[in-house]
């Protein structure tokens, strides 16, 4: 499944991919680890001791932190503990300052702290107070003023020294680096405060002296807002089932589902058991569904061992029994259509309370997008403007934005005011309101025939700010990996088509050299930089030569000193001779002045050929154009303008006529001196140019006019290729004489 | 069969389809099972799972990631299974290459992340690993 990344204001880069628990990165150090903490599940166990100051009711909560200070939620509460060495009525107290107590044989000793209450009529009796005994039988209240003639009912109880904590539950995570245990103050139970905040993570039995004054200094931590939301318990784990996130007005947010079909089940009726053939489940599958092919019900997964792939079902699977059936997991249909939110600015603090749910239209989110003040929520149809002020669950609004959509979250791109999406009919600019405007329109046959859909989650796109261009790279029909670029000028308008010699997995932008610059990532374990040079840095020896011998899979050239790093991975193309035109291969393997390679050739270069080390092939097509018909006697001609090179390097031109998808063959050989720089050679197609002829300047005159009513070609397209290497190929115009208005695209 | 040179980093699938003793494709018994030798051993051993059996009876495919345990070299797959209650044994054998590549697997999405005097590059591979690059460069 594909990741997703997402960048905090704070730093912190968090990754979804719907199957595990998403990850958290501080960039700074090596270690990725589980986003959130997860709660402590067993309750502290709160008991007192000693005589001393501690009076009261009190109730303790236990949670664990990171090393970043993250924290978990809150254990389940302690059960209660009355805080008292000793107790005893009040049988009178006096209306005065201070207040008297008299309560036979009591006990007490100068300077205790007892906690009385039920006073009546004399409410000042009631409350927290030091001491000082005065017989036996009476002592007075540090501190108190009578507020009246004493009625009755008050008790008192003496302060205890110790709160200890026991049962406090040991973390089963790696990333816990403290634990904090939290108690009340007397009277109260909604703001609880750090009492015990230890790094030791092993011990189950802590210990804490604070009187409730000394408790309010601590770290506060209150269960409610004003509002009553829940504030203590707001740091719950991002949910591991949603695979795309975004980061947008001070909030991460994750939507879209993934569903898991790889391998296959074995499942037997009656059993709650299901083996898995090739999976690789993790554990939090447990509470999604299970769907077989065949099957009439969808069955709740309990729980998941990963290690031998077996599922364990709330209830017994009700289908036949199949020892390998087809079979899909999911999250249960109820999530479908949910949109879940961090925090404000905790984007590991992941509420459960904290989703909405937009409505059922039948479709399929894809994509989050952040833009300006909204987040566009990206269905493979439909897109929703979602927009909140400050909380979404109170003040946030999902509209349709659009009918149109993306295929994922990697196929669309923010240029200009406008973002770029690919959806299945095609590529739209989509500026945020209701209107769309489908840019693709030229190539539309494109997306109907031509590419395979099957593989579009792993389609993915990048924006080039320099260029103007956007490159969607996808897989055309036939092909299972990105190896061709549908590319877009958004200033002028254009499209063409790029192809490379391995498969392109990834792409983002960055800054190299402090200058914008986009980043591909290619054949395994290879990134490179789009538009800079091919041999990724290995720019020494040879790079271009005369092949003296091949095998199916190899090349070797006996001149050559090739660079001994930094070619493994590069393209191999050949640029004449035999073997030319065929796809560049990868050079896998440098042994002495032999290249090993990725795959066979097609057709074996012998030592006609010469191959260019970095190569890599481009193409350019024209659209159709009709020759100009009449009494006019016009002439037909090509003509280009070009920056010359300073290292070898040719191009080819060729024509294809009436909607030919084959170039016209030439008939005879004619220099490059005779014929303006564009040689033909009889039986090729090409017209081959050579690239550092110094003026810049390519022609040659074609076939001659024809009258309206002669039959003979009516339509006339250019072709342009070559093999592209450490210099760029920079083309200025290609002029046709002879024809009239643009045919079509 | 011989399924050619294969680089690592990359997955190999090796198709197949279960027959019975009449050599007529047929659903085995249970999963077949997959080892693979190198010149020195078994290497490793897995399940295979069913492929296109809406289609094809039969049809299997095993999916290995050429990652580090399968490193350059040259490997013997065997394919084994059972039909008719075990009555019958099948097994189909492939032969592949390994030649020098990554073994992490194909990179599917990535992000550069820039801070003041520092770069790095967070990818994803196929293998499901990620990997972090500290600083790259030109």
């Amino acid at each position: 499944m594909i990741d997703s990344f997402s960048e905090a204001p704070n730093g912190l880069v968090l990754i979804a991919d719907g199957l595990n628990r998403p990850s958290r990165w501080d960039v700074l150090t090596s270690a990725v680890e589980p986003a959130g903490m997860i709660l402590p599940t067993v309750a502290p166990a709160l008991g007192g001791s000693g005589v001393g100051a501690i009076v009261g009711t009190y109730y303790g909560y236990l949670r664990f932190l990171d090393r970043f200070g993250q924290v978990s939620d809150l254990s389940p509460i302690s059960g209660s503990l009355s805080a008292s060495a000793s107790t005893g009525t009040v049988e009178s107290a006096t209306n005065a300052a201070p207040i008297v107590v008299t309560s036979t044989a009591h006990g007490l000793t100068t300077g205790k702290t007892v906690f009385i209450s039920g006073g009546a009529g004399n409410t000042g009796v009631n409350g927290t107070f030091v001491v000082t005994v005065l017989t036996a039988d009476t002592f007075s209240l540090n501190s108190s003023a009578g507020t009246g003639a004493y009625i009755g009912g008050a008790t008192w109880s003496a302060g205890i020294l110790t709160i200890t904590y026991t049962s406090v539950q040991i973390p089963t995570e790696a990333k816990v680096t403290r634990r904090q245990l939290l108690r009340n103050t007397n009277g109260q139970a909604q703001v609880f405060y750090v009492d015990v905040d230890t790094t030791d993570i092993s011990g189950s039995t802590f210990t804490s002296t604070k009187i409730d004054s000394a408790l309010q200094s601590q770290t506060a931590v209150p269960l409610f807002d004003d509002n009553g939301r829940v504030l203590a318990n707001a740091h719950g784990i991002p949910p591991s089932h949603k695979s795309v996130l975004a980061h947008h007005l001070d909030r991460m947010f994750l939507a879209a589902e993934v569903t898991y079909a790889t391998g296959s089940v074995s499942v037997t009726n009656s059993s709650t058991s299901v083996q898995g053939i090739g999976t690789s489940w993790p554990s939090t599958f447990a509470g999604r569904a299970l769907w077989v092919v065949g099957a009439t019900a969808r069955y709740e997964i309990a729980s998941v061992n990963t290690t031998t792939q077996v599922i364990a079902l709330t209830s017994a699977y009700q289908g036949s029994t199949d020892p390998f059936a087809d079979y899909a997991i999911r999250a249960q249909p109820g999530e479908r259509r949910l949109l879940y939110y961090s925090e404000a600015s905790q984007p590991e603090s992941w509420p459960a309370i904290n989703a909405l749910s937009l409505q059922e239209d039948g479709d399929e989110i894809t994509g989050l997008m952040p833009k300006g003040s909204f987040l566009y929520i990206l269905e493979r149809r439909h897109i929703y403007r979602f927009t909140f002020q400050s909380d979404p669950s109170q003040d946030g609004y999902v509209f349709l934005s659009a009918n149109r959509g993306c295929v994922n979250n990697r196929c669309w791109v923010l240029a200009d005011d406008a973002a770029y999406c690919l959806d299945e009919q095609g590529v739209h600019a989509f500026s945020g309101g209701a209107d769309v405007e489908s840019v693709s329109v030229v190539i539309q046959d494109l997306f109907q025939k031509g590419i395979n859909w099957q593989a579009k989650d792993l389609f993915h796109a990048v924006h080039d700010p320099g260029l103007n261009l956007v490159r969607w790279y996808v897989c055309l029909t036939g092909t299972y990996v990105p190896r061709h670029a549908l590319c877009y000028d958004y200033r002028l308008k254009r499209w063409w088509l790029e192809e490379h010699a391995f498969a392109i997995g990834a792409s983002c932008n960055g800054t190299m050299n402090q200058r914008p610059a986009i980043l591909l990532a290619g054949g395994p374990g290879h990134a490179y930089q789009a538009s800079a040079q091919a041999l990724d840095g290995a720019n020494a020896g040879t790079l271009r030569g005369q092949v003296t011998s091949s095998t199916p899979t190899s090349l070797s050239d006996a001149r050559a000193q090739f660079a001994a790093t930094g070619l493994l991975g590069a393209p191999v193309a050949i640029v004449s001779g035999r073997g030319k035109g065929q796809s560049p291969r990868i050079i896998t393997k440098v042994t002495g002045t032999r290249l090993s390679l990725d795959r066979p050739w097609a057709i074996q270069p012998d030592a006609t050929s010469m191959y260019q080390l970095g190569g890599i092939q481009w193409k350019y097509r024209s659209g159709w154009f009709r020759f100009s018909e009449g009494d006019d006697e016009l002439t037909r001609r090509v003509e280009l303008a070009f920056t010359p090179t300073h290292g070898p390097a040719s191009l080819d031109l060729e024509l294809y006529l009436d909607r030919s998808e084959s170039a016209l063959v030439w008939g005879s050989d004619l220099s490059s001196a005779d014929a303006g720089g564009l040689a033909s050679v009889a039986g090729d197609t090409a017209l081959v140019g050579d690239l550092t002829k110094s003026t810049g300047f390519l022609q040659r005159r074609l076939d001659g006019h024809r009258e309206l009513y002669v039959d003979g070609p009516r339509f006339v397209q250019v072709g342009l290729s070559g093999v592209g290497h450490q210099e760029d190929v920079v083309i200025h115009h290609v002029i046709l004489d002879g024809v009239v208005a643009k045919g079509d695209g | 069969m011989y399924q050619g040179r294969q680089q690592q980093g990359t997955w190999l699938s090796l198709v197949f389809q279960a027959r019975n003793g009449s050599g007529v494709p047929t659903s085995p018994d249970a999963a077949p099972t997959l080892d693979v030798y190198s010149g020195t051993g078994k290497v490793l051993t897995q399940k295979v799972s069913a492929l296109g059996r809406q289609v094809l009876t039969g049809l299997f495919c095993a999916t290995l990631l050429l990652d580090s345990t399968l490193p350059e070299g040259k490997y013997r797959a065997t394919l084994r299974w059972t039909t008719g209650s075990g009555s019958y044994s099948g097994m189909a054998l492939a032969t592949f290459e390994v030649v020098p590549g990554a073994s992490v697997g194909r990179c599917v999405s990535m992000k550069l992340i820039e801070r003041p005097g520092l770069r790095q590059l967070l990818r994803q591979h196929d293998s499901g690993t990620l990997q972090k690059n500290r600083g790259p460069r030109t």
